[in-house]
């Protein structure tokens, strides 16, 4: 009976063992042994990347950059993203930041932006409406 | 038994969830597991899931993103074999079942470094793997003063 019930311990924790073992190699990155598909991005909705690159620009037309904030996933952010074709995005969106003087303003902006390869993206125009 | 049970469920249950979802929502969509949730028609759910997320991840710290979930599952990890053998690190089997998950994990690191293992070498994933041992044993330790509680 002590027998049986240490042989139990030991395949239970073997089995509880394996199932982080799982868990590590579900975590592994399957980069390193397959590379990615270079034209990838062409075919990708990128939405979320496009607001954050378009915020940068956004930023460097602000008074005050640093005080920048922006509406967030929950206040419907990717709804203020269109998709267009060939990889263009079109953001009509709004930014709350500091004015020359001091006060919290909400400006609101709408722009295109254009992904050009795998990590880079151009900006086509930008209009800041104050 | 009951006691274990929830044991079972915050230490064990919640932290190994807690790791996971750092990294199914916050880490490079090329990790093996998504090839898993695309196998079983899950990736659409996931992918849906990180782009409400999106946001958070520049805010968070990558010591959270990358080294905190594996030092989660050693937590979890040893705190599971605490519980199956109630804590006794005297006895050597027990010893080595409750130490397995730092040493199993150390061990990854360490191949890490010298690229036999898939990976990069992080001092902080090794402290996170210590923390991750040292946490349950003090936890369990603290829980079960009286090893009779938990038969």
């Amino acid at each position: 009976m002590q027998t049986q019930k240490l042989l139990f311990k030991h395949l239970l924790s073997l089995v509880g063992l394996l199932v982080f073992v799982f868990l590590a190699v579900g975590s592994t990155d399957t980069n390193n042994s397959k590379p990615r598909d270079p034209n990838a991005w062409k075919t990708e909705d990128n939405k979320s990347m496009a607001y954050i690159m378009m915020e940068d620009f956004v930023k460097r037309r602000l008074k005050s950059p640093s005080t920048a904030e922006f509406p967030g996933v929950f206040d419907g952010k990717l709804d203020h993203v269109t998709s267009l074709d060939g990889q263009k995005y079109r953001i009509v969106s709004y930014v709350d930041a500091q004015n020359s003087f001091g006060a919290q303003i909400r400006t609101r902006f709408i722009g295109e932006i254009q992904q050009v390869s795998d990590d880079q993206w151009q900006l086509i125009s930008l209009n800041l409406l104050e | 038994m009951k006691k274990i049970t929830k044991d079972i469920a915050v230490h064990v249950f919640l932290p190994v969830c807690v790791g996971a979802f750092i990294y199914i929502l916050f880490r490079k969509e090329s990790l093996t597991v998504f090839l898993w949730f695309d196998k079983v028609s899950l990736l659409d759910t996931v992918m849906s899931l990180r782009d409400v997320v999106i946001g958070f991840k520049d805010k968070m710290p990558i010591i959270i993103l990358y080294s905190l979930p594996d030092g989660i599952w050693v937590y979890s990890a040893t705190y599971l074999m605490l519980i199956i053998w109630k804590g006794n690190m005297k006895n050597i089997t027990a010893l080595f079942w409750i130490s397995a998950p730092l040493f199993l994990s150390i061990e990854t690191e360490l191949l890490q470094s010298i690229h036999i293992v898939q990976g990069s070498f992080c001092l902080y994933d090794m402290a996170f793997y210590i923390i991750g041992f040292i946490l349950p044993v003090t936890i369990f330790r603290r829980h079960y003063a009286n090893p009779k509680v938990i038969i």
